[in-house]
């Protein structure tokens, strides 16, 4: 499968805020279904999506030359489940970055109903060759946020 | 646990005291499709495929028999630590903190060899309803659908 997660980015302001949308659909490998038999998307992935929303918050202040992975997580609260077809809505605030770690904070939420709340994302930095051709980055950033390379 | 992902999870269990403990393995082999985009030039085992791994494992410590009744609700203090690449085998492991009915906290961690490489300070979960429950929810009353019983 492909593990982007993210689908549009609404708005972003350079080392501060993004907004940004996760559509799901049936099609996707994201469901679990608990004992009632229902479909949710597993809540590990929300919050990748989240993280996501994070990491090409990054990629986009830094003009492609920098990436993020995980380093650590301080607090993540999940409140409620995502249903096939739904919309997720992420909020991301970096709120401290420094030359090669950002801390980052979010929401997220489904037709304003809550469904997760983390603190305390901690990412090491990394230039951005050195996980993916920067030329493909680029080129999913303008898909993203539909604008033209 | 009933699954539609098509990644990583919980390949063996291999020690279980059911509501105490559990010990598994989940193996990460380099066809697992997300090694595609994740990363092309330097393939990583995505951090939060370890979380739902260490997740399923924990609801399978809590009730053997239905773990998929389990969710979890609170994740404090998780550290990622080394990279997991294509080839290496996870050892998992699971230990509760403290347990109330329908609720339980546990600590979690995942090795690689005898390199710790994630770990969770404090996993929180709960119980879902029942099916029967999660059924009759769903079943409309004779009121709500305007049928008259008279």
């Amino acid at each position: 499968m492909r593990f982007h997660l993210i689908d549009h980015i609404e708005s972003w302001r350079p080392w501060e805020t993004i907004t940004a949308h996760k559509l799901t659909s049936h099609a996707e490998a994201i469901w679990r279904r608990d004992a009632d038999g229902e479909p949710h998307m597993a809540p590990a992935l929300v919050l990748e999506s989240l993280c996501q929303a994070g990491a090409w918050l990054l990629i986009l202040s830094s003009e492609n030359r920098q990436r993020a992975t995980l380093a650590s997580l301080g607090f993540v609260r999940f409140t409620g489940r995502v249903a096939p077809g739904e919309t997720v809505s992420l909020e991301g605030r970096i709120d401290s970055h420094s030359d090669d770690a950002v801390m980052f904070s979010g929401v997220a939420h489904v037709h304003g109903r809550h469904v997760l709340a983390a603190s305390e994302i901690l990412c090491a930095l990394f230039p951005g060759g050195e996980l993916e051709d920067p030329a493909t980055t680029s080129a999913l950033a303008s898909v993203l946020t539909r604008t033209r390379t | 646990m009933i699954s539609d992902l098509g990644w990583v999870g919980v390949d063996r269990v291999t020690r279980l005291e059911a509501g105490r403990a559990a010990e598994g393995y989940c193996n990460v082999p380099l066809s697992l499709g997300v090694f595609d985009t994740h990363f092309p030039r330097l393939p990583v085992l995505p951090g939060m495929l370890i979380l739902d791994a260490l997740v399923e494992l924990g609801a399978r410590c809590l009730e053997p028999g239905t773990p998929s009744a389990w969710t979890p609700t609170e994740v404090a203090g998780m550290r990622f630590r080394e990279m997991v690449r294509p080839g290496d085998q996870l050892l998992l492991g699971v230990e509760t903190i403290e347990t109330l009915a329908g609720w339980a906290a546990l600590s979690a961690s995942a090795q690689v060899g005898d390199r710790v490489v994630a770990s969770i300070r404090r996993l929180e979960m709960r119980r879902s309803a029942e099916p029967s429950q999660a059924a009759a929810r769903k079943r409309p009353s004779s009121r709500r659908s305007g049928v008259s019983q008279d």
